[in-house]
């Protein structure tokens, strides 16, 4: 009758659905040596302690700091991480902007296969630029010409300084005569 | 761990930027991959590849040789002048795309109803490209990539020869 009555309370027990009242029940009917031969697999309930005992006070900080603990790099070691970074992230560029290049110039062919007909375009194209730049600066030449102009002028009084100075020379001559004529 | 997930997240952001910037085409590249193949244009690339086999080739004209040594590529890209694209203006099309991505306006040059307009952009104290814009009734674009000395393609005109130029008409042919 006990033991039907303990498989009962066990079978509610090990489904998650007996009482305080109940569980107490079956730790008293199975503290009965005779009745615990039965189910000797179940000792451990008997040893078990009723009551769960309070984690300590500072049990969560400990558990908290364990769990989150911040791995601390030395100065050395973070600037050789933060350099991997950065060169990580330079060849991953590089990478892709080779990649990009390789791509455009593959999607782009030449249009001369023959080095021959390409000079000879080459040299039609940069005539044909040299040219139309050259009618350009044809325009521009009489303002070239403006530009010099005042280089001209200095020229022009140079030589007026020159005559100047010759010239005094000569009305230096001239004193000198009119000081004869009054001799 | 927060702060590793935003680095991971700012990583990824600056990544997708750079790559988003580098894949960005010029606006030249732009205009020629939008009309190449198309009917009613014709366009010509010649490849630094090409160039480099050019430099090869023997030249009696020391000044070419010197200037194609150091261009790096050349594209055309013209309308056809039995086409029927006449709505098509590249200068109008280009030009202002040019002005915002560095390039600068050297000159323009108006020839009858044509107009030629000169874009260049530097790099440094050397001019990278020459954009040439023909606008008009044959509308057409050159492209020219290098490290351009425009002193010399200037005097190019003078220096090319009748003997030169009857060549060219030959090979043309």
């Amino acid at each position: 009758m006990e033991q039907d009555k303990v498989r009962e309370l066990l079978h509610r027990y090990y489904g998650g659905v007996t009482t305080e009242k109940e569980e107490a029940q079956l730790r008293e009917l199975l503290s009965d040596p005779s009745l615990l031969s039965y189910f000797p697999e179940e000792r451990h309930l008997i040893i078990m302690n009723e009551t769960v005992p309070e984690p300590s006070d500072d049990f969560y900080d400990r558990l908290t700091e364990i769990t989150h603990r911040e791995r601390r790099m030395r100065p050395g070691h973070r600037l050789l991480r933060h350099a991997a970074t950065v060169a990580a992230a330079a060849v991953i560029l590089a990478a892709s902007w080779m990649l990009l290049n390789q791509y455009r110039a593959q999607s782009v062919k030449d249009t001369y296969t023959d080095p021959e007909i390409a000079m000879a375009e080459v040299k039609s194209i940069l005539t044909d630029v040299s040219r139309k730049m050259n009618t350009g600066m044809e325009e521009l030449e009489p303002m070239r010409k403006l530009t010099e102009a005042p280089e001209e002028v200095g020229e022009m009084s140079r030589i007026n300084s020159i005559v100047e100075d010759n010239l005094s020379k000569l009305r230096y001559l001239n004193r000198l005569d009119n000081g004869n004529g009054n001799n | 761990m927060k702060s590793d997930m935003k680095r991971i997240l700012i990583f990824i952001i600056i990544a997708a930027w750079s790559l988003t910037a580098l894949g960005q085409k010029s606006p030249v590249e732009d205009l020629f991959d939008r009309y190449n193949g198309r009917d009613g244009f014709t366009s010509v690339y010649i490849s630094s590849k090409m160039f480099s086999l050019l430099s090869r080739i023997d030249s009696d004209d020391e000044e070419f040789r010197n200037l194609v040594t150091r261009i790096k590529g050349i594209r055309i890209l013209s309308i056809d002048s039995a086409s029927n694209t006449g709505r098509i203006n590249f200068a109008g099309e280009l030009v202002p795309k040019l002005n915002r991505s560095g390039f600068e306006e050297l000159m323009t040059v108006k020839e009858q109803h044509d107009e030629v307009r000169f874009m260049i952009r530097e790099a440094g104290d050397r001019i990278a490209e020459l954009v040439m814009v023909t606008g008009g009734a044959g509308s057409s674009v050159v492209w020219i990539t290098g490290d351009l000395d425009l002193r010399t393609i200037a005097s190019l005109s003078g220096t090319m020869g009748i003997e030169e130029l009857e060549e060219l008409e030959n090979v043309e042919k």
